[in-house]
């Protein structure tokens, strides 16, 4: 049956949201505010207060990849160099969770993956290290340098420092005019990154979405705004250039190699092309949170793939064929 | 028109020719003598019209122009005939203006100008047809007098017209106590050996340049006392076979190295010793006999696969082909021809007869292990791929997949194949491979009923795209192929309703892979729409 492509992706953000997850959102809360004390009882006088950061902060968050991210500013002075506050922050972090956490390098950031607690939920932290940029100008600036700790796009490892004001990337999202279509279509997009193993980093999704809302007349319901937006991606994801609203000198479009941009140009020709060709495949590139399906009927046989409703005394029978 | 008058009236009417024998019917055959004279050159060409002119056989034309002393330039056959190959024509007066023609530029080209081809072709030997020697290239560059035993065997027994022709393949030279092997598969390399010889004697032995020479005493000044000595050992020696191959190796250009075969009888070696006069020493001889030339070719990977194959990250590639049924012998055969070099097969099942008519199995084999039948298969069509074989591999899988170590081990298993194409229509063989790092490429390849599409799905989330594909796609048509007495119905579509889809998707993911792009799921459906036709549906 030809799906209703408004409905159905209404029907993802809804299943989708943060707030379906409450118990664990309040997990990841707690858990980030416990890493938060943490690091100012260690670093004392050379840390700033730390702050949330990511989706969460942006409203783009969505329930299926849960992650917080924590920024934590420190002093100028504090290190010597951006690597010994990286690994000092490792260090730390390590010593103090690994009994019950994956501790890991990761590009800008420290990440902390809980062991399953005994509801099996998996609660998972971004630390993300930062040195003012000049010597006790953080309060007023909000200018942080990052540690690089591994190729990321076109950015080398180690030699180099992204200089970020992460409270002006945050601003970049509440700020805008059409803040609730911006955060859709990201939240959108960032379900399509999730279910389809795909590579572009949140930030990215984000600042393309918002330059093609600046850029392009994006009106309609939700299946135009989207399109939109994919149709901009694809058409200009090859040329564009993406700064950091925290640092107009970093261009985020570096995140992605020549090859990804090629990819995901492809990527949104292919989805653009096969949802209008056929709507019901809209629900491969956009699923539903089959966790929280949608309350009403239709909505529901549409979506169940037999797996709960179709269990019966005969075996379907095989689909697929060699 | 009577042929033997146009013959006439057209060689009379051509320019620069002077018939100096008049065309006369010898049998079917026209024949007659003439003098081409090009840029002051003449040159007397007897010539021989045969009975099917205009029309060429088997690839040559039908007319010769034949001088013997022309042996030692290019395109010259060793009966003196010249090499024409012209336009088309099924007009005797026009085909004899063409030909006419090409001679005088092949007396222009090759005589007057004494032009060389780029292209090299090898010397003409006077082999006979009872016996043909394959090769590959070996790992080491030969140098100019070694010499030494090789080992050869057996391949098959054929016929080339009448004649019945052996083909052998060629093992191992051995140089000293150094073995250097061909490079065929190990099922070939374990065939039963017999013994010969070889020596490398750098340049081609031959007259007139491009013939081989056709007597022992000829060869004698390419060879060296030491390689004499070292035959007159061997002609001492008890021999099982009636001859003895002799291969003779030399230098062809782009470096490579190029075999003829000669055999020696073994009961009549063609050396002899001589005394020098004067002296109490003797000195090695081959006698003025004539050589028994048999026919060789280079049969090297290049050249086996040198009129196509797949690009080197696929033929080098370790490959894994999951469920042998009619899309996976399908597709490891097509690997097979396209030239790679490691397949692993992975299927439990037995070929019945209702297996043959659409999968790459045959019925002279009776009930068989698919996967050893499909070995079979493959390491006929080619010498070079190594192909293993697991039966319960997907069986074991799943039943340690619930135990940590044994998943490890599993997945470290799977993790060693550049490719890995599931065409086991196994959804838990599925979901296993959705959960592997590496390699990147792994297809999971099975076509709905009636083959109506062929569904390819890849990681990341290859099982959940495949899953939600095949019901997407899903019809009311549920109809399967259940003859009596069958309690597992299949699915309706012929060899070629099969083929043709997976030829398309085995297309499409190798021009992927040669353009080094990403792998992505897709679809094939097909049509009736104006005709039979496939589209493409990328994800």
């Amino acid at each position: 049956m030809a799906k209703d492509k408004n409905k159905h992706l209404e029907e993802v953000l809804t299943s989708h949201k943060i707030s379906k997850e409450q118990d664990l959102l309040d997990k990841h809360i707690d858990k980030r505010k416990e890493i938060s004390e943490a690091l100012q009882e260690k670093y004392g006088g050379d840390l700033y207060s730390p702050f949330n950061s990511g989706s969460y902060a942006k409203h783009t968050a969505m329930n299926k990849k849960f992650d917080l991210d924590l920024i934590a500013p420190y002093k100028r002075n504090a290190f010597e160099t951006l690597e010994k506050m990286y690994n000092s922050v490792y260090d730390f972090l390590y010593d103090k969770y690994k009994d019950e956490a994956t501790v890991k390098k990761q590009k800008v950031s420290i990440g902390l993956e809980f062991y399953a607690d005994e509801d099996g939920d998996v609660i998972k932290i971004d630390v993300v290290p930062g040195r003012e940029l000049n010597k006790d100008k953080y309060p007023d600036d909000n200018n942080l340098n990052l540690y690089v700790y591994e190729q990321f796009g076109k950015i080398d490892k180690g030699s180099d420092r992204i200089k970020s004001n992460i409270k002006a990337q945050i601003e970049n999202v509440k700020g805008h005019a059409e803040k609730d279509s911006v955060r859709q279509i990201i939240k959108l997009l960032k379900v399509w990154k999730f279910y389809n193993g795909k590579r572009p980093k949140s930030f990215f999704l984000e600042l393309i979405t918002i330059k093609a809302f600046d850029k392009k007349i994006i009106s309609g319901d939700i299946w135009d705004k989207l399109k939109a937006v994919m149709e901009y991606i694809r058409d200009e994801v090859k040329s564009i250039s993406l700064p950091d609203p925290g640092n107009a000198s970093n261009d985020i479009a570096d995140t992605l190699t020549d090859s990804d941009k090629d990819t995901l140009s492809y990527d949104m020709k292919r989805i653009i092309e096969r949802i209008e060709e056929d709507s019901d495949t809209i629900k491969s590139y956009y699923p539903i949170n089959d966790k929280f399906p949608p309350e009403d009927e239709e909505a529901k046989s549409n979506n169940s793939y037999g797996v709960k409703t179709g269990i019966g005394l005969s075996v379907p029978p095989v689909k697929r064929f060699g | 028109m009577d042929k033997l008058k146009v013959v006439t009236d057209v060689v009379y009417s051509i320019e620069g020719v002077t018939v100096t024998s008049a065309f006369k019917e010898e049998g079917e055959v026209i024949v007659g003598s003439a003098v081409f004279s090009v840029d002051n050159v003449s040159l007397d060409f007897h010539i021989r019209i045969l009975s099917a002119y205009p029309l060429q056989l088997h690839d040559s034309e039908s007319i010769r122009f034949i001088n013997t002393n022309l042996l030692q330039y290019n395109h010259v056959n060793a009966d003196g005939s010249i090499c024409v190959n012209t336009h088309h024509s099924t007009n005797i007066k026009e085909k004899l203006i063409f030909d006419f023609s090409s001679l005088k530029e092949w007396i222009r080209r090759y005589y007057i100008n004494g032009a060389k081809d780029n292209h090299y072709e090898h010397i003409i030997v006077p082999h006979d047809d009872r016996a043909v020697f394959l090769f590959t290239s070996i790992d080491r560059t030969f140098l100019k007098g070694d010499f030494g035993s090789i080992t050869y065997s057996k391949l098959a027994v054929g016929f080339k017209k009448e004649q019945k022709i052996e083909t052998l393949i060629v093992q191992q030279f051995r140089i000293g106590r150094s073995v250097y092997d061909c490079k065929w598969n190990s099922v070939y390399k374990n065939l039963e050996k017999r013994e010969g010889l070889f020596v490398f004697v750098d340049e081609a032995p031959t007259r007139n340049r491009r013939f081989a020479v056709s007597s022992w005493a000829e060869l004698e000044p390419y060879v060296s006392q030491d390689f004499l000595k070292f035959l007159n050992l061997n002609s001492r020696s008890r021999h099982t076979e009636s001859v003895i191959p002799l291969l003779i190796g030399y230098k062809i250009p782009n470096d490579e190295v190029h075999w003829q075969c000669v055999v020696v009888p073994s009961r009549n070696f063609p050396n002899y010793a001589e005394k020098i006069p004067g002296t109490t020493n003797y000195v090695g001889r081959l006698a003025d006999e004539e050589m028994q030339w048999v026919s060789t070719r280079n049969c090297s990977y290049e050249y086996f696969f040198g009129r196509g194959s797949f690009v080197q990250e696929i033929t080098n590639g370790k490959i894994l082909v999951i469920g042998i049924g009619a899309i996976g012998s399908n597709v490891a055969t097509t690997l097979t021809r396209g030239g790679c070099r490691g397949i692993a097969l992975i299927d439990y099942d037995i070929k019945e007869p209702e297996n043959v008519c659409r999968a790459e199995y045959t019925f002279s084999t009776g009930i068989n292990s698919k996967i050893n039948e499909l070995s079979d298969h493959l390491t006929q069509i080619s010498p070079f791929v190594e192909v293993s074989l697991s039966d319960h591999f997907m069986d074991i899988a799943k039943v340690s997949l619930n135990n940590d170590t044994w998943r490890t081990t599993l997945f470290q298993k799977l993790e060693e194949y550049d490719i890995i194409f599931d065409c086991s229509t196994d959804d838990d063989v599925a979901y296993i491979l959705d959960q592997l790092k590496h390699p990147k490429r792994i297809f999971t390849m099975s076509i709905t009923n009636n083959a109506k599409e062929l569904i390819c799905a890849v990681p990341p989330k290859l099982y959940k795209w495949m899953i939600d594909i095949t019901r997407q796609l899903e019809t009311k048509d549920n109809y399967l192929y259940n003859p009596n007495g069958c309690w597992n119905p299949t699915f309706k579509a012929s060899y070629n309703d099969i083929a043709v889809l997976v030829q398309f998707a085995i297309k499409h993911i190798t021009t992927s892979i040669a353009n080094n792009l990403s792998p992505r799921s897709f679809y094939l459906t097909t049509s009736m729409e104006d005709g039979f036709n496939i589209k493409l549906k990328e994800f």
